[in-house]
């Protein structure tokens, strides 16, 4: 990962009681422009370094923004932006990096959020508007806690927005799948649970799989801390209870390529030799778990880890 | 190195094209080896070597003004050379965008771009070219944007849509191919416009290469070299034009090899567009007489080694059969141990 | 790596393996009638899954052109879950082939069935025009008369195999005397 971009804060917006919104802004050159559904990294001065998706206007590069939850199983990440992240503050970001893209042949696009899933689908609404595209957003939240930018949205696209403020209102996935015209593609961004119920009701319903494009807004959780060791550089690492494996590398000067660090894109994807692990990723295979780790969620347990490092 | 241009020079009919001495000294010989095999020889774009044709991520040099004229040529031709399906216009803009972007940046002495929101001006001084625009829509253009600036950077262009994890030719302006169409593999996958190529298939280095590209990121472009060869310096070496062409390859002999025979080396860069996910494919054709190349005696004794020892289904495929034998009887004299 | 990726490792399509599709919800045959031998084993394979089937034959219609209007109805009507069958001769199936993905389906929502000597559609490269013929000999295009060689390539969006001068010293074909 090359090329960090140095910027500063320059608002924090408490959207709802549990979210919260961060522009940021360049200290040099202006930001790369970006397309809708792309994330970046953002690398906290405590060491954290989670991914985010962007939320602003794909062609408004003075300013980047995410909007970040504020998880009560927090490592540090999350607590960090809402405790202690002040403007002014000076931070380090990854360029944007797309893994959740438009898929461009579609006819109409259904979007799919849940809670802090709304933010890649903010920037979608501006594409599709400014391409003119049919579109609708399916948005569950609770009201009062997680039910950011519901009325920025109401007017932004008006009857396209169909809101669900649950538990009074269910989203009923069956309902929005069924007799839809053939050119329809749905793109779903929320808890691994979602997706999986979406994945499901859909086969039944005839959608083949290239129709359904999804983004689990995973992160690494904790867990009980461990150790491991490096074959080609010898060393010897701790990872601590709220660390991922990941960051425990980079903290030794170990670089593995990555994106997305949830377990989804298969970019630090390591080999290792000996030792017991957690896996906690939705990438590989249990076939090639067994030799292979995702270091950004998973874990060792057990039997101490032999990394091909 | 400053940039200067040549005075027009041709490549049809009476083949005026030639390169200077720093031409040649910066042409990219491709060669690492004294053998060639296929391989995923991929490296990250990276600027080096002042004055090379690696220092900016679009080379232009001294041939721009003819070989601009030359696409000129080809299009009022044949306009089936550019094209865009309809789901690619924000891709055509990005790759309008981030050329100008670019030429502005590398070389401002020939190119200059302003911008205020989606008003832009852009001139060309190298072409006397000045256009106000509005970013996004085509009207305010004198043509589609991808032909627009197409017509203005030397090399080919195409635009491959990212979806299902795989790349689509969807949209490009190719007017110096060698040997394939756009109008024909428009829409074709990754693999299936990779489907004449001998042997590589069965190596895995489309499977290899396709895992790599999708994954190419905004501002990590990555490069590789190619290479055939060419008689006459003819950049338009196409499908369409084949009949026209086709049998120059049977007019070799050992008295004109030297100066008919070309190498011809493509710059191939693909860019990560970063305002449409699409990955932009630009094909950069150097052309080389052999006259020209073996002024570099190390160039000239390896090239002798990688054309003698190359498998036959490669060179068939490259469509150098016909006059292989002679042109590595006539490269023998530079090579040593021949 | 997408499986799509992979099942096309080629530009020759892969015609379809006789299974019909577990997914659909519908299944639509567009059928070119005469000299289709494979006709009737598809239908009873499609009628035998527990999912509607919908038959359109070129010989209850005028013309082509007035087949491919009432496909395109259809699809515009149909909802996701629909799986299409085109079964003919290649000039017969590609252009369906090409109205279904205009219509929103997938490639792989498609299946393409040739009858068996139906012969091929060769595209003259350098006059661009699509034409019935052989893959084996070489063919004199119809429209420009340039003498092809047909290439192993095959485009699905033009439905065709490249054809390319096949001898470049003699692009035409001689005059007969």
């Amino acid at each position: 990962m090359s090329g960090f971009i140095p910027v500063r804060v320059t608002d924090i917006r408490q959207v709802t009681p549990v979210i919260r919104e961060v522009s940021l802004q360049s200290l040099g050159s202006a930001l790369p422009a970006f397309s809708a559904g792309s994330h970046i990294q953002v690398l906290l001065p405590n060491g954290k370094r989670n991914a985010y998706s962007l939320l602003s206007d794909p062609l408004d590069t003075r300013h980047y923004r995410i909007a970040v939850r504020h998880q009560d199983d927090s490592r540090g990440g999350s607590r960090y932006v809402h405790e202690q992240l002040q403007v002014g503050d000076e931070l380090r970001i990854a360029p944007p990096a797309n893994l959740f893209p438009l898929h461009n042949e579609a006819h109409l696009h259904i979007l799919l959020a849940a809670g802090i899933g709304i933010t890649p689908f903010i920037p979608y609404c501006a594409e599709l508007l400014r391409r003119g595209a049919p579109f609708e957003l399916h948005y569950a939240y609770r009201g009062g806690v997680s039910d950011a930018y519901v009325a920025q949205l109401r007017e932004l696209i008006g009857e396209r927005l169909h809101c669900y403020d649950s538990p009074q209102q269910r989203l009923d996935l069956k309902y929005v799948l069924s007799n839809r015209p053939l050119g329809s593609h749905i793109y779903a961004c929320g808890p691994q649970r979602l997706l999986d119920d979406l994945h499901q009701q859909a086969a039944t319903l005839g959608w083949s799989d290239r129709r359904i494009h999804s983004e689990a807004f995973t992160a690494a959780q904790s867990g009980e801390p461990f150790s491991v060791q490096l074959l080609r550089s010898q060393q010897q690492l701790s990872v601590g209870a709220d660390q991922s494996l990941l960051e425990a590398l980079e903290a030794a000067g170990v670089e593995v390529p990555n994106l997305c660090r949830g377990g989804v894109c298969g970019q630090c994807q390591t080999a290792y030799l000996q030792g017991d692990v957690e896996h906690r990723d939705h990438f590989l295979s249990p076939e090639e778990q067994t030799a292979s780790l995702m270091p950004c969620v998973s874990r060792g347990c057990g039997q101490p880890l032999l990394l091909d490092l | 190195m400053s940039l200067t241009f040549k005075p027009l020079e041709s490549y049809h009919q009476d083949f005026s094209f030639r390169n200077s001495e720093e031409a040649i000294q910066r042409f990219p010989f491709p060669f690492p080896e004294d053998h060639y095999m296929y391989s995923v020889n991929l490296e990250p774009a990276t600027s080096r070597d002042p004055g090379s044709i690696f220092e900016h991520c679009f080379d232009i040099d001294e041939h721009y003004r003819s070989e601009m004229a030359e696409r000129g040529r080809v299009l009022e031709r044949d306009p089936r050379r550019c094209l865009v399906m309809p789901h690619m216009q924000t891709s055509a803009w990005d790759t309008l965008a981030i050329l100008m972007e670019h030429l502005s940046q590398d070389y401002p002495q020939w190119f200059e771009l302003a911008r205020n929101g989606d008003q832009w001006q852009w001139q060309n001084h190298a072409l006397g070219i000045e256009q106000r625009f509005t970013y996004g829509d085509a009207d305010t253009l004198p043509c589609e944007p991808l032909e627009y600036i197409g017509r203005q950077v030397q090399g080919d262009f195409a635009l491959l849509d990212q979806r299902d994890g795989d790349l689509f030719m969807d949209a490009g302006i190719v007017t110096c191919p060698a040997d394939w169409s756009l109008a024909f593999d428009a829409g074709m996958s990754f693999k299936q416009w990779h489907s004449p190529v001998p042997m590589a298939h069965q190596m895995g280095v489309f499977d290899r290469a396709l895992k790599y590209l999708v994954n190419i990121q905004v501002g990590q472009p990555v490069r590789r070299l190619n290479w055939t060869l060419t008689i006459n310096p003819r950049l338009d070496t196409s499908p369409e034009t084949f009949h026209e062409w086709g049998s120059d390859r049977a007019s070799i002999t050992p008295k004109n090899v030297g100066s008919l025979v070309h190498l011809r080396v493509e710059l191939q860069v693909m860019v990560r567009l970063p305002r449409s996910n699409a990955m932009m494919f630009s094909i950069r054709t150097y052309l080389i007489s052999m006259d020209e190349l073996v002024t570099q005696p190390a160039w000239a004794q390896r090239l002798h080694r990688v054309l003698r020892d190359l498998p036959d289904a490669i060179a068939d495929y490259k469509g150098m059969t016909l006059y292989r034998q002679t042109l590595v009887d006539w490269l023998s004299q530079f090579d040593s141990q021949a | 790596m997408s499986t799509t990726a992979k099942q096309f490792s080629t530009s020759i399509p892969r015609y379809y393996n006789g299974e019909p599709n577990q997914l659909a919800t519908h299944h639509l045959l567009v059928s070119q009638g005469r000299g289709c031998t494979e006709q009737d084993r598809i239908c009873a394979s499609l009628n035998r899954t527990s999912v509607p089937m919908t038959h359109l034959t070129l010989t209850d219609y005028s013309s082509t052109a007035e087949l491919q209007r009432v496909m395109l109805s259809t699809l515009r009507e149909a909802t996701i879950g629909l799986r299409v069958y085109l079964l003919g001769d290649e000039d017969f199936i590609w252009p369906l082939h090409a109205l279904a993905r205009v219509a929103g389906l997938q490639a792989e929502e498609i299946e393409v069935i040739p009858s068996v000597a139906g012969g091929h559609s060769i595209y003259c490269v350098h006059c661009s025009t699509t034409q019935h013929g052989a893959l084996e000999s070489p063919h004199t295009c119809t429209e420009c008369g340039v003498v092809l060689e047909i290439r192993q390539h095959f485009s699905r969006r033009l439905g065709a195999y490249l054809g390319v001068c096949a001898d470049a010293r003699q692009p035409f074909a001689q005059v007969q005397a």
